[in-house]
């Protein structure tokens, strides 16, 4: 029988033998079968009606609007309440979505293939910053913008997509962290490498001059585009480290708003929780932590691959937007990182750290041992539904979490 | 047997402390406030002191 320590090398293995190519935008119903009438799934492990946050509620309420399941916000709440609605974690189906983390039938959802293992992985478009789905907006203009993006951009994107044979995103990742992204909050350079190499297809297949031109638009604007994009490689990745025998490697962190979760590679399925924390960070004019909604999104998925927090020294400016120091302290978020990691990736590294490699494969036996807990960095949400994004900040993972992983851990291991 | 002592002894007492904290980090502070040289290690005691986890930890090496 395997060692932990070797099964954890099989873990690490996997997910950077991974070669993850964005290769389509599809509708939700088509990537996910099970997707069905009035079913909803969220970010973080599993949550019913009764213990959702304000901006879960009020995302769950706008897309039952938007895919005409009710009348307005009030009905949805009705609907919701009575049990009209299935809620289910986005990770149970192969799937990621930031903040709120909606997914429903008829949203496009961009399509990750890790052309290694085979396996598949989904998330829907970013919608833009400010008052979005993602951080519980859900007024006429969230849902028109929502709409906008199921007729025109995800078909645009789907066709440029298959017209260009797919963008490999593990090459796009190592440009963007030598040019200053983490790949969580800050995306300006993934946005636009990715835009560059899409532009020419979208081009090529655009159905008229106005769309190719709100397309580009569209994401121009938008400096997280790519974090999407990202997230649903993330969960490409780590898919095929999950059911490791004997292996104590973290494959996915997820918070929902209420709880934090985790998953553990040789605990399968199950998810760990505990309640989840408030960000620590900056705040945008007008709004102060009194306003703030505790952590959510299935995004802490870059984390467990080693970008996001882990990879804080690539990005010194995200330092200074989520309020967590001092450019120059950039660097010790990944070397206290690397303390609770299997090993480091050869593929992604970081020119401020001596070209050394992102810190992947979070074992939970360092965690609980050292005591520290893996740094996320976020987006905050108004704790009310139907505000948006008031700042963004870090956050951690609750050790809670790994505690109770270690135990059951201990016990599939007959070690208790 | 007689005991070398090349006045080190001496100095510690009459310098100035150079320090190597280990731990709680609040006493290498106040040294270092007092204007004292201090290196401080982050340290704490495995799984935080639980006796239960560590113990489990302990089983959980390979």
């Amino acid at each position: 029988m395997k060692s932990i320590d070797e099964a954890n090398q099989d873990a690490l293995a996997r997910i950077l033998a991974g070669d993850p190519h964005l290769v389509d935008v599809v509708p939700a119903a088509q990537a996910i079968p099970e997707l069905t009438e009035r079913m909803i799934l969220h970010a973080g492990p599993p949550i019913g009606w009764e213990r959702m946050c304000g901006p879960l509620r009020g995302a769950v309420q706008g897309i039952a609007v938007f895919e005409g399941w009710a009348a307005g916000l009030d009905d949805a709440a009705a609907k919701a309440t009575a049990g009209d609605f299935a809620f289910a974690p986005n990770h149970h189906f192969g799937a990621v979505g930031p903040m709120t983390g909606m997914t429903t039938k008829s949203q496009p959802l961009l399509v990750v293939e890790n052309k290694t293992y085979g396996n598949r992985a989904y998330c829907a478009i970013n919608e833009g910053l400010g008052k979005v789905m993602r951080f519980g907006g859900n007024d006429a203009e969230v849902l028109d913008r929502l709409r906008w993006i199921a007729r025109v951009l995800g078909p645009a994107l789907g066709g440029a997509l298959r017209a260009c044979g797919g963008i490999a995103l593990k090459p796009l990742i190592a440009r963007g962290l030598t040019m200053g992204d983490e790949m969580h909050q800050r995306n300006v350079a993934c946005s636009s490498l990715l835009l560059r190499q899409l532009a020419p297809a979208l081009a090529r297949t655009a159905q008229s001059g106005d769309e190719l031109a709100a397309c580009l638009d569209f994401i121009g604007r938008n400096d997280q585009f790519f974090l999407n994009v990202a997230m649903a490689m993330g969960k490409a990745l780590t898919d095929p480290a999950r059911d490791i025998a004997g292996s104590t490697v973290v494959t996915a962190m997820s918070r929902n708003g209420t709880d934090f979760g985790i998953r553990v590679a040789g605990t399968g399925e199950r998810w760990f929780t505990a309640p989840v924390e408030m960000p620590v960070g900056l705040y945008f004019p007008g709004f102060s932590e009194r306003d703030a909604n505790p952590d959510m999104g299935d995004s802490a998925i870059v984390e467990t691959i080693g970008l996001g927090g882990f990879a804080m020294a690539a990005a010194p400016a995200v330092v200074g937007y989520v309020g967590a120091g001092r450019a120059s302290q950039a660097a010790a978020f990944t070397r206290q990182m690397s303390e609770i990691v299997v090993g480091h990736n050869p593929a992604w590294t970081i020119p401020a750290m001596d070209f050394a490699g992102v810190p992947t494969g979070i074992d939970i036996r360092l965690v609980v041992e050292t005591g520290l807990a893996p740094t996320i960095n976020t987006g905050i949400a108004h704790r009310e539904p139907g505000v948006g994004q008031v700042g963004a900040g870090v956050v951690k993972a609750p050790l809670a979490c790994f505690e109770q992983a270690l135990v059951c851990f201990a016990e599939t291991m007959d070690l208790t | 047997m007689e005991q070398r002592d090349d006045g080190k002894s001496q100095d510690l007492l009459a310098a100035c402390p150079r320090v190597v904290n280990v731990g709680l980090e609040m006493f290498a502070g106040n040294l270092a406030a007092r204007g004292a040289r201090v290196v401080h290690v982050e340290w704490s005691p495995p799984a935080g002191g639980d006796a239960r986890l560590a113990g489990l930890l302990e089983k959980l090496r390979s």
